[in-house]
């Protein structure tokens, strides 16, 4: 009876794990340039992260103008986001980006990729830039980095 | 004085980023040396120029270059050269005040721009003296020249220059003020930029009305924090910079074409924008020489030197430095006003069309938009 348990559940474990293989297969391989820490981005981006009630959602703008010839063109399609941060102390930092919060947003920048534009980056390559908090948001809810990911198709066979 | 804080920082650099007319350095880079300062402790202060005693002297200190990126020959031809530690626009400060045997009180900033300006007030912050709240020209500029001090009728040498390998120059004499910029722009040429320091001023001279652009940088902060303010109120920006600056909405369009190379030290170049909206049909043309130097609207001139043209993206806000334009790119173009000492003949002569090869008056923007403010 254990034993089936445990055989039930290593099934279950399997199949789980096929399904996470099989959905990460299923996305468009690309080469990522992230640039972190945007001091002047889209207002519409800006009016989204002021009025946006839901903290916890990532907010995305996809530049309009490039997005058109995106990807499936192998023109690089341009998505700007902000990436909510609000945990971090910004006074701390004087807006240097820290290591941490580095990679802390390359993580979470590759979840945005995944989870909402349906994209794995196999390359990627990082720009952080001097100014990554937005300095404009008053509440910790709008404690935001705005970056700049410029999507180039990429190989399915180039690793990470 | 006053001991300027992130924010106050950060105001005074976008400022200048309109100020610097597609020039003035880097905005990034100016950003980066002021959070770079701030982080090892370093405190900014600014320092009117009434503070000043009258006996007491400021200096200007600045890099001269094109703004163009280096070519990988120059990377290489200068690879194997020894790199002094600090800055060169510092050590081309202390280099001036040895050889006048005097200890400077303040730095003046040689432009308001966003790269050029920080880059003066993070030489103040290291050598722990204040910046002076003026400049010498009241917007960014391509040439030694145009300098309000010898606008003035004063001089500005002796100057000082200082690569960031180490070569060291004093020009205690110049034949004409315009040799200033020869010399300093042809050993430019041959460091990828140089640290210049000069217009070491009095306070008494500071102080006289129209020798310096007073209150340049205090302009410049509160330009930024219009920028702010508009942002956190959700207003537009671009019109709540334009109506503070007392501008105009010169231009709507996309990018439709671009053109630069780097010449003789300098960046120079062509941008035309294809009109949208009310501007649909028209085509707009800006020629620059580091800065945006004159415009023409449909082939009939628009703005002339002295007065700012600046073209900003439209979805951001944020003043487009040349040559970073994407063709497509939706951009919106504002004039501004020179600072009055460039409005006199004296400074016409420095910094009008005809200085720059044009064959036009200056007719202030003023007078061209009058009834076109939109």
């Amino acid at each position: 009876m254990q034993l089936a348990a445990v055989n039930t559940a290593w099934l279950a474990a399997g199949f789980l794990r096929a399904e996470a293989f099989s959905s990460w297969t299923s996305l468009t391989p690309v080469t990522v340039h992230a640039e972190l820490g945007k001091f002047f981005p889209p207002l519409k981006l800006v009016c989204r992260l002021h009025q946006s009630l839901d903290a916890s959602a990532p907010l995305l703008l996809v530049n309009q103008h490039q997005a058109e010839s995106g990807v499936a063109g192998h023109s690089p399609r341009i998505v700007d986001i902000a990436v909510r941060l609000p945990d971090i102390n910004r006074q701390e930092t004087h807006g240097n980006l820290s290591p941490e919060v580095r990679e802390l947003l390359v993580a979470k920048t590759k979840d945005i990729l995944e989870k909402e534009l349906g994209y794995r980056a196999v390359q990627t390559t990082v720009a952080a830039g001097p100014a990554f908090w937005y300095p404009y948001s008053g509440k910790t809810s709008g404690n935001a980095v705005f970056c700049r990911l410029t999507i180039t198709r990429g190989s399915a066979d180039q690793s990470i | 004085m006053r001991k300027l804080t992130k924010q106050n920082l950060e105001d005074i650099i976008i400022g200048c980023s309109y100020f610097g007319a597609g020039g003035g350095g880097s905005f990034n880079e100016g950003l980066h040396l002021v959070y770079e300062d701030l982080d090892a402790g370093l405190t900014f202060n600014l320092m009117s120029p009434d503070e000043m005693k009258d006996d007491e002297y400021a200096a200007a200190t600045y890099g001269v270059g094109s703004t163009a990126p280096p070519t990988p020959e120059e990377v290489k031809r200068y690879a194997d050269l020894p790199r002094i530690k600090e800055e060169p626009t510092a050590a081309a400060f202390r280099a001036l005040e040895k050889y006048m045997g005097k200890k400077f009180v303040a730095t003046i900033a040689g432009e308001i721009g966003p790269g050029n300006t920080p880059a003066a007030m993070s030489v103040a912050a290291h050598l722990g003296i204040p910046q002076l709240d003026g400049d010498t020209v009241g917007r960014a500029t391509p040439e030694i020249d145009q300098n309000t001090v010898l606008a003035a009728g004063y001089t500005i040498t002796p100057a000082a220059g200082v690569t960031k390998y180490g070569d060291e120059m004093i020009l205690a004499k110049i034949a004409r003020t315009s040799r200033e910029e020869d010399f300093f722009r042809a050993a430019s040429m041959i460091s990828m930029g140089i640290g210049v320091s000069d217009t070491a001023i009095s306070g008494k001279m500071a102080k006289t009305p129209g020798v310096i652009v007073q209150g340049s940088i205090s302009n410049a902060e509160r330009i930024g924090k219009v920028y702010r303010m508009a942002v956190e109120t959700h207003a537009d920006p671009i019109r709540a910079v334009m109506e503070a600056g007392k501008g105009y909405w010169l231009f709507e369009g996309t990018i439709a074409d671009f053109h630069w190379k780097d010449k003789g030290g300098y960046l120079f170049g062509d941008l035309e924008i294809a009109g949208t909206g009310k501007y649909q049909g028209s085509r707009y043309k800006i020629a620059y020489q580091n800065e945006n130097i004159i415009a023409w609207c449909d082939g009939k001139v628009s703005v002339t030197p002295p007065d700012l043209i600046v073209p900003v993206v439209a979805a951001t806000a944020k003043a487009i430095a040349n040559p970073d334009f994407e063709k497509g790119q939706a951009v919106t173009v504002l004039g501004f006003p020179a600072p009055a000492p460039w409005r006199t003949p004296g400074g016409l002569k420095l910094f009008g069309p005809e200085h720059f090869g044009y064959d036009t008056p200056y007719i202030p923007i003023e007078e061209r938009f009058a009834s076109a403010r939109k």
